[in-house]
């Protein structure tokens, strides 16, 4: 199995707090990974880190096999490298449908003039309601993201992963919130999400996956 | 699914209504005004409903910046007023030309190039102590430059500034205030003498068009509201198009959910960019548009507090309604230049008077108020609650 990720020795400090001192992590493909921590162990850091949130001290983060740097890509050309992220508190768009927080998802180009352009195909709309009714939400799928409860708002932010297809999947405290049925299905759905050959990694604040 | 999602958007689409409206508004003041109907509406009253066409497109484009996208601007009426000076130097130099050509005619000599250049700096720039033509004034004499440069100065402003600030990511108040010290430094700029735009004197005389002289005010004015009402619908046209587009989707996104839509992979600073050149370029076509009717423009108009009334139309006629901000820039400067404009009589309370043109002021902060207290989506929310209700 070929390196997918690799952070080599990163260390942060906030107003001289360190956050993280001298981390190292790897993961391949198809690899399912859980950082565990008590608060403030700097799950989130590493997370901010590997997304471009943050910057770290010193350290390097390589990505793929070519290697490349991280570090010097912005979010958005992370996320277009192929690295996804739900983050701690469900981050929606929750003033539009879950339909659109989907579209917005897909991958497509994201360049103003193409998406001023972009017209809703066919295929497009067979994948959202694909990955809608993975995540539970398919009659949900007009609904204004706000409104979806907090368990539901959890499963679409996952969805709207699925949806970007990335290689790497870090999703932060996946069952903050979810009850224990919907933790069940929660591990679930991640181990189908790898054995779909898809190369995923997860991680969970309490180990759940 | 798909069928909920499109007619969703056709709810939305209100560019049918408002081009009839539009349309059908400029046909009854064709028909009743001075120079081609039945002379009920005067040319005066012509031009000031064409300036407040002009007023709704720069409406348009603040919500569509701060309504839409979430980035309060108070410095669209700066681009606005670019517009304006750009058509305006043409006016001003073609008509000077013509003049002092024309005034020349029973010379024996015909005046040289050099000559008609001295004539024209003369007149235009003897009210600052000058006679030569300042460089910026080297295209002057082609309309077709100036049109370019109507879009192109606001344009190229719009992107150096927004370049930098939302480059390192200036959000929120902080990114108003510097957008309101752009628009006070421009217009500061435009106050000194050698700014070469005539400093506070600004431009003038820009109601008579140059090579236009057999047609009259009235016929002109007619002309301009037609001009402004088609600009307007084709505004009102682009800036639906892109509402109910994917990319209407993200730039709504950025204003509820900026961290999300980075992190969905979109380059947040380019959209912004994208949103707020687009809009510096409408809001200077309304100012192109504008000036001609009102005739002057000096750097009193590119006055921050132009760019916070602006904002004050958007809001009381409602954030995130394409014809909210129709609605509160016409229903707004209609009223200002009622209550400014002297035609209701003081009243006299004995030991103070209520002067209209003072208190209009007032009133429109109270109005203002109220609409953030009480109807916070302002006119358009309030529109929709009826519809929806019906």
């Amino acid at each position: 199995m070929s390196v997918l990720l690799e952070v080599n020795g990163i260390s942060v400090s906030f107003d001289g707090f360190k956050a993280i001192n001298n981390l190292s992590f790897s993961i391949s493909n198809r690899e399912l990974r859980a950082i565990i921590g008590p608060n403030g162990a700097g799950k989130t850091t590493f997370m901010d880190i590997v997304t471009g949130k943050t910057k770290p001290d010193e350290g390097t983060v390589l990505w793929g096999e070519k290697n490349l740097s991280l570090l010097r890509m912005s979010e958005a050309q992370i996320v277009e490298a192929g690295i996804s992220r739900k983050f701690q508190k469900p981050t929606l768009i929750e003033t539009q449908t879950v339909f659109e927080n989907l579209l917005l998802s897909l991958k497509k180009s994201r360049n103003p003039l193409s998406t001023l352009f972009y017209k809703l195909s066919i295929a497009d709309e067979k994948e959202i309601n694909i990955i809608a009714n993975e995540v539970n939400l398919i009659e949900s799928l007009s609904v204004l993201a706000g409104q979806l409860s907090h368990g539901q708002k959890q499963w679409l932010e996952i969805g709207m992963l699925l949806a970007q297809k990335p290689d790497l999947l870090l999703i932060d405290e996946p069952a903050a919130g979810m009850t224990a049925p919907e933790r069940k299905k929660n591990g679930r759905t991640f181990k189908t999400i790898i054995s779909k050959s898809i190369c995923y990694s997860c991680r969970a604040r309490y180990g759940i996956c | 699914m798909k069928k909920d999602f499109l007619s969703q958007i056709d709810k939305r689409n209100s560019f049918f209504w408002i081009s009839s409206i539009v349309i059908l508004f400029t046909l009854i003041i064709i028909l009743l005004s001075e120079a081609y109907g039945l002379n009920l509406v005067s040319t005066s009253f012509t031009k000031v409903l064409g300036k407040t066409l002009c007023l709704c497109i720069v409406a348009l484009a603040m919500d569509l910046v701060w309504g839409y996208c979430g980035i309060l601007s108070l410095g669209h009426f700066a681009f606005f007023g670019l517009g304006g000076y750009m058509i305006g130097m043409w006016l001003m130099f073609e008509r000077t030309k013509n003049i002092v050509v024309e005034s020349t005619q029973n010379n024996v000599l015909p005046l040289t190039e050099t000559e008609i250049s001295e004539a024209v700096g003369t007149q235009i720039f003897g009210v600052v102590g000058g006679a030569e033509i300042p460089l910026i004034w080297s295209f002057a004499d082609s309309l077709l430059i100036h049109i370019v440069l109507i879009l192109l100065v606001p344009g190229v402003l719009a992107y150096i500034f927004g370049w930098l600030a939302f480059r390192s990511r200036v959000t929120g108040v902080y990114l108003s205030i510097l957008t309101q010290a752009m628009t006070l430094a421009l217009s500061l700029y435009l106050f000194q003498n050698d700014s070469g735009l005539r400093g506070n004197n600004g431009l003038s005389g820009l109601q008579n068009i140059p090579n236009l002289d057999d047609f009259s005010q009235a016929e002109l004015s007619i002309w301009f509201l037609v001009l402004s009402a088609l600009t307007l619908i084709f505004t009102y046209y682009i800036c639906n198009l892109i509402v109910n587009s994917k990319l209407g989707n993200i730039i709504t996104g950025i204003r509820d959910n900026e961290t999300r839509v980075r992190f969905l992979g979109y380059k947040v600073e380019s959209y912004k960019l994208f949103i707020f050149v687009i809009t510096a370029i409408i809001s200077g076509v309304a100012g192109a548009l504008y000036y001609p009717q009102a005739g002057i423009i000096n750097p009193a108009e590119l006055a921050p507090i132009a760019s916070i009334y602006l904002a004050v139309w958007v809001a009381i006629g409602g954030r995130g309604y394409l014809y909210g901000a129709l609605v509160g820039a016409a229903f707004v400067s209609l009223a200002s230049s009622y209550f400014t404009g002297g035609q209701i009589p003081n009243i006299n309370f004995g030991i103070f008077t209520l002067k209209w043109v003072d208190w209009w002021v007032v009133i429109l902060g109270l109005s203002f108020v109220i609409t953030t207290l009480y109807a916070p989506k302002g006119i358009g929310g309030l529109i929709e609650r009826i519809f929806r209700r019906s």
